[in-house]
């Protein structure tokens, strides 16, 4: 069963994690990035525009590319066994 | 044997399947009942109140008992003291019975157990977040106060002013670029396309700060154009992958006889790939509608603060932040926030499940 299903499981899986690393709105409206539960968007959000930071809000736009870096790497992979263009 | 087996995975699934459902279900139930409820209400007991339950409800009142009220009275079947009555007995049959007031004016109380549901529901909480009026507050000790609507009504158009070009555009570039991938050589194609791929996954902050600064430039900033240009280009990258995935699947022999016919290729794409890519566009239109209707952070930064240009999530991200105590308010601001996306998810929900699969996940 799995192995019928893996690669929308792991479509699925890559997915979530990319919408869920650059996750904003409900952490900077439930908290502000308070308390310790700050994310990278919302740290970056808070340097770029409220601290006028402009330096530290693009090196942290910057990691959060670094962050995905993997993920596009295995979908260009993917896309080239594949081969798309035929 | 076999069969018996299925029937019991069968069983676990379903059952694994409605216990999903309803956690899920239980926050939006409990945010649609709740904008309802009158104020006092949500401060004073939970959303669930207003089913049926058993609880302590109040059943009569008395009149003091007439005579001496000084020793040890019998009233309801319960005995005991002015003092005692004061705090409450219970009577042999369960109920507890309270005097109210002092010893010479008052009443007796009595209260017991039975079925009872809280159905003081109001359609105010939609009126007050709805429109920008203002309307007096009552508080449950007298005073009043006057209080500015939260004109979600003009967010809510706003939020359409919005999503509906950005919707539109990217869609349609997008259908022009998928269809020059899919069926047209020319020089670069390969590589532009790795470029798509590549593209699908960066976060959208990586943008922010440099368009931000274009805008700037153009003196663009702030204006609806602005806003439908950055969702365009968030946008198009998987619109792009996910209708080449389509149209590169649509056969070739369509397109070759219609060629040999003459046709040019803007004949085709307008003739034969757009309306054979009808549940591909759908489903993107879909995805993307919702997408832009719920984003908070392209909106905060290229709208602003503005309070006649703000959509609604802003608003509501407002309200959140002013009101944070008034669940009435919250609670009927997120609902009407949600309208618009159910309605369209269960209008077009066909399209949403077969469109997205299509093409885009090969075995």
């Amino acid at each position: 069963m799995v192995p019928n299903i893996r690669g929308t499981i792991i479509t699925v899986a890559t997915t979530t994690i990319i919408f869920t690393l650059k996750i904003f709105d409900v952490v900077w409206v439930m908290t502000g990035g308070q308390f310790g539960t700050g994310v990278i968007a919302t740290e970056f959000y808070r340097q770029y525009f409220t601290n006028r930071n402009f330096g530290i809000g693009s090196a942290l736009a910057i990691i959060l590319l670094i962050a995905v870096f993997p993920v596009m790497i295995y979908n260009l992979r993917r896309f080239r066994q594949q081969e798309g263009f035929r | 044997m076999r069969g018996r087996g299925i029937r019991r995975g069968a069983v676990f699934v379903n059952l694994t399947l409605i216990f999903l459902c309803f956690i899920w279900l239980i926050p939006t139930v409990g945010l649609f009942v709740s904008s309802f409820r009158d104020p006092n209400d949500i401060q004073a007991s939970g959303w669930w109140t207003v089913l049926p339950h058993p609880d302590t409800v109040l059943i009569e009142e008395l009149p003091l008992p007439e005579g001496d009220r000084t020793g040890v009275m019998t009233i309801e079947g319960a005995t005991g003291t002015f003092e005692e009555f004061r705090e409450g007995i219970a009577a042999p049959d369960g109920r507890i019975i309270t005097w109210v007031g002092n010893r010479r004016a008052g009443r007796i109380e009595v209260r017991g157990e039975a079925i009872t549901a809280n159905t003081n529901l109001t359609l105010d909480n939609y009126e007050k977040v709805l429109t920008g009026k203002e309307y007096t507050l009552t508080f449950p000790d007298g005073s009043t106060q006057q209080v500015q609507g939260d004109d979600l009504g003009g967010a809510f158009v706003n939020s359409l002013v919005v999503a509906i070009p950005a919707t539109v555009i990217p869609i349609l570039v997008a259908a022009f670029a998928a269809y020059g991938f899919a069926w047209m050589g020319f020089a670069g194609r390969r590589v532009l396309f790795v470029l798509v791929v590549a593209m699908l996954v960066v976060p959208l902050q990586i943008a922010l700060v440099p368009i931000l600064r274009d805008y700037v430039t153009l003196g663009i900033n702030g204006t609806y154009l602005a806003v439908w240009l950055a969702h365009t280009g968030f946008g198009l990258a998987l619109a792009t992958y996910l209708l080449f995935n389509y149209i590169r699947e649509l056969p070739g022999e369509i397109l070759e006889s219609a060629f040999i016919d003459g046709a040019s290729h803007m004949q085709v794409f307008l003739r034969l790939i757009l309306p054979l890519s009808v549940p591909a566009l759908a489903a993107f239109a879909i995805f993307q509608f919702l997408w832009v209707w719920n984003d908070y952070l392209v909106a905060l930064i290229f709208i602003g603060a503005k309070p006649d240009t703000q959509v609604l999530t802003q608003r509501l991200a407002e309200i959140v932040g002013s009101r944070g105590d008034d669940w009435h308010l919250l609670t009927a601001g997120a609902f009407i926030s949600m309208l618009l996306p159910l309605t369209v998810f269960f209008a077009l929900q066909r399209y949403f499940v077969r469109g997205l699969l299509a093409g885009s996940v090969k075995g």
